[in-house]
């Protein structure tokens, strides 16, 4: 609404002012974008080979348990679950990209010894034991894809966040200051346009006083 | 109610009639996929337990179910034909499973899962009735699991209440547990011991038993190169003929391994493969063969029981795989490499 601005110099000279730094800002905030989409791709390469990791052990950790189940029964599996566990320790690490707190999660130690998940090895297979430590793997690559998405949602919300204000600097703020500063420009050259013919009138009407 | 073996076989060779014939397998093998297994499976004297099964479960689930209630109710008829010491001999072959399901209570009690989270994984084929179970799972801590079973008189119970205070004192259930296997495999000579060759007999398979129970931990062993001789000792269980403690000291050890399977192999161990999945399978696959093969055996002795008791446990494992194989994908090669027997 540049009607509403009220047509001053200062004001002018405030709106030039404006411009210039949303003109920096929205090149700093594009610079800003290609850096986060750059590592948005380094992480969708990072994110889809976990993927594709937790993929193949998944499938890898299935066989093997459904075998173990085949082999051993279910009920001997399940069995081997109730023995007492370690937890996993998982570290969550908050790196900075660009002003953007990511977290990492990495866990310490993921895999353990049969003696570690409380088992012993005279009543557990060698089929039971394999489909837990799959199942470690799976569990390591879960880790790996968490890590990965979770920095990815969060690049790609800030990527979504930094478009929007590119956007809005772009099409709305910058547009209007210039609205702003035609409008204030329009109406001083106006004014001084009438004061001029003010003036010229003045002196015209002197002119004829004088005899 | 009649104790001998005659009897006893007579009602065994009847059931042995309603395993699968030769073939079937390879039939239910090459069906396309879980339905029609469950399908052929119906026209099967499992029958009956997979129509009950499918009323309360799907698929897979239902098979497990279906085949486990097969057994179980199998084997506990199978002990109700006996008394006696043919009785006793049976259990012996038998009690492996209350050794499961008291090892699943135990663990239970010890981690604080409730009673509902462990019923599915308990196999009342043995002593331990249904029921039984039911009212230990109902005890609030290890410490009452182990006098309701001294109670009971159950065989194993006093063992364990031996190795109670050292477990309450440590609060490792690996202890507890070592203390269970160990309890089964002695009360199990203790049991089998006796004049007649139907206690020769059973003696010699908890020995076999008890040797291949040292291989295959040795091969475990094998993989943790960090623990000292006498932790691995721990875990070596007394009673075998072939396996003794120093060929199990140079067999679980990492650095002594070679020695110890060169020990393995002249007692007439001959495991093919070196892996400790490759062991386990082979020997699986020999105890099974041999105690199959034990049907054939004498017609008035403990060998038709055992053989049929084996081949009755092999078939439902068969049936497991194919069903696996059918509702997984898993290559029929590999399959058939798991199955000991077809």
């Amino acid at each position: 609404m540049p009607e509403l601005v009220s047509p001053t110099r200062m004001n002018l000279l405030q709106r030039k002012n404006q411009l210039r730094v949303a003109q920096q800002g929205v090149d700093l905030l594009k610079r800003k974008r290609d850096a986060l989409v750059s590592e948005f791709f380094k992480v969708v390469r990072q994110a889809l080979a976990a993927r594709e990791r937790l993929n193949a052990v998944s499938q890898n950790a299935y066989v093997i348990l459904s075998l173990a189940k085949a082999v051993d029964g279910r009920q001997a599996l399940e069995a081997a679950a109730l023995a007492e566990r370690r937890p996993v320790t998982v570290d969550v690490e908050i790196r900075n990209i660009w002003g953007i707190k990511v977290p990492e999660v990495r866990a310490q130690r993921v895999h353990r010894s049969f003696l570690e998940r409380g088992l012993s090895p005279m009543a557990t297979t060698v089929r039971t034991l394999e489909s837990q430590q799959a199942f470690e793997e799976v569990l390591s690559a879960i880790l790996e894809v968490a890590s990965t998405e979770l920095r990815l949602r969060k690049i790609g919300e800030e990527i979504k966040k930094t478009t929007r204000r590119v956007n809005a600097l772009e099409q709305i703020v910058i547009p209007r200051i210039r609205a702003e500063i035609r409008y204030i420009n329009d109406v001083l050259e106006q004014r001084a346009r009438e004061d001029v013919f003010r003036l010229k009138r003045i002196k015209k009407k002197l002119e004829s006083r004088q005899p | 109610m009649p104790a001998d073996f005659g009897y006893i076989n007579a009602r065994v060779k009847g059931m042995k009639a309603r395993l699968l014939p030769p073939g079937r397998l390879e039939e239910l093998l090459s069906v396309p996929d879980l339905d029609a297994f469950l399908h052929a499976l119906t026209s099967t004297p499992y029958g009956p337990e997979l129509q009950e099964a499918l009323s309360r479960y799907r698929g897979l689930r239902a098979v497990d179910e279906a085949l486990a209630r097969a057994f179980q109710k199998a084997a506990r008829r199978v002990l109700s034909f006996a008394d006696g010491k043919p009785r006793t001999l049976i259990q012996v072959l038998l009690m492996q499973w209350d050794v499961h399901n008291l090892r699943a209570v135990l663990r239970a009690k010890h981690a604080g899962h409730p009673p509902e989270a462990v019923e599915a994984t308990l196999v009342p084929a043995a002593e331990l009735s249904d029921v039984r179970l039911r009212e230990l799972l109902q005890q609030p801590d290890v410490a009452a699991v182990v006098a309701t079973l001294v109670t009971w008189g159950h065989p194993l119970g006093n063992a364990l209440a031996e190795a109670l205070p050292e477990y309450q004192a440590s609060q490792d259930l690996l202890n507890l547990e070592l203390a269970l296997d160990r309890a089964y495999y002695h009360w199990a000579l203790q049991a089998s011991k006796g004049r007649g060759g139907d206690a020769a007999r059973v003696l010699e398979l908890v020995r076999t038993q008890v040797d291949f129970t040292n291989v295959k931990t040795a091969f475990k062993l094998q993989q943790l190169p960090d623990l000292s001789p006498e932790q691995r000792e721990r875990f070596f269980l007394e009673g075998g003929v072939l396996v003794t403690r120093e060929v199990f000291r140079n067999l679980a050890d990492p650095k002594t391994a070679e020695v110890g399977i060169r020990e393995m192999r002249a007692r007439g161990i001959q495991p093919e493969g070196r892996t400790p999945a490759e062991v386990e399978r082979w020997l699986e696959q020999e105890a099974t063969r041999r105690m199959a093969d034990l049907y054939l055996g004498d017609p008035l002795g403990v060998d038709v029981v055992i053989g049929y008791l084996t081949l009755l446990a092999n078939e439902v494992r068969n049936l497991r795989l194919i069903a696996r194989s059918k509702a997984m994908g898993i290559p029929r090669d590999l399959v058939r490499r798991e199955m000991a027997l077809v």
